[in-house]
């Protein structure tokens, strides 16, 4: 069975491209993003959404940080989710979490 | 058998949203019946100080306290308290001052999954 990883982001994309680190470490896995309070911002700024996806990777959102933030939709594609259903994620979805 | 998170913090109370995201990620887990263990971590351990009254500031002791009573497993590293001048006695009620190599690891053994929040 095919592994699988779920990067979160905690942090503004106005640091570091995670684009090497984030192969290197998933490989082959399946992977995924998990945006959570300054790291909405991802999710909002399409050149910054654009890296993600480039990963070939499903991006979440925790919709209390975007609301918090006031935004209330973000770049296609990107899935939001209640805390709830992140939980879901990390517990049943996906096998590691990695926190950049 | 229910699985287990455990949520490693290592930003202090008032640093970040952090130990917000430590609390509802915690909340969430326990409404759907998984069983979720939280260890401070550095500047994180000032969660467990009992008698915090921030004024702007979510009061993130009392929540992880509400969460200890209902089930959560709450650790705190030993050395990053001594280093901030938190003794034994100072914690919240469920709290456990433990350490990093004995309650850390145990915790890691017992869990499904393990999500770290801190810079």
């Amino acid at each position: 069975m095919m592994k699988s990883i779920v990067f979160v982001i905690l942090k503004t994309p106005f640091g570091e491209d995670p684009t090497d680190l984030v192969n290197t470490l998933a490989g082959d896995f399946k992977r995924s993003f998990l945006l959570l309070e300054d790291g909405v911002y991802w999710s909002v700024i399409e050149e910054k959404c654009r890296i993600l996806k480039g990963l070939n990777a499903e991006i979440f959102a925790a919709n209390d940080d975007l609301e918090a933030r006031g935004f209330d939709d973000t770049i296609e594609g990107v899935k939001i989710l209640d805390y709830d259903e992140i939980v879901e994620v990390l517990m049943e979805e996906y096998d590691q979490i990695i926190t950049l | 058998m229910a699985k287990t998170l455990t949520i490693l913090l290592k930003s202090g109370t008032m640093m970040n949203m952090d130990s917000v995201v430590a609390v509802k990620l915690a909340r969430a887990a326990l409404s759907k019946g998984y069983k979720v263990k939280i260890f401070c971590y550095g500047e994180s351990v000032t969660a467990i100080k009992d008698g915090q009254e921030p004024k702007r500031f979510p009061n993130t002791g009392k929540y992880i306290q509400e969460l200890a009573k209902e089930g959560v497993e709450v650790a705190v590293c030993e050395t990053c308290c001594s280093a901030r001048g938190i003794r034994r006695g100072e914690e919240i009620d469920c709290g456990k001052i433990g350490s990093l190599t004995n309650d850390l690891t145990e915790f890691i053994g017992e869990s499904d999954r393990m999500i770290t929040l801190g810079r």
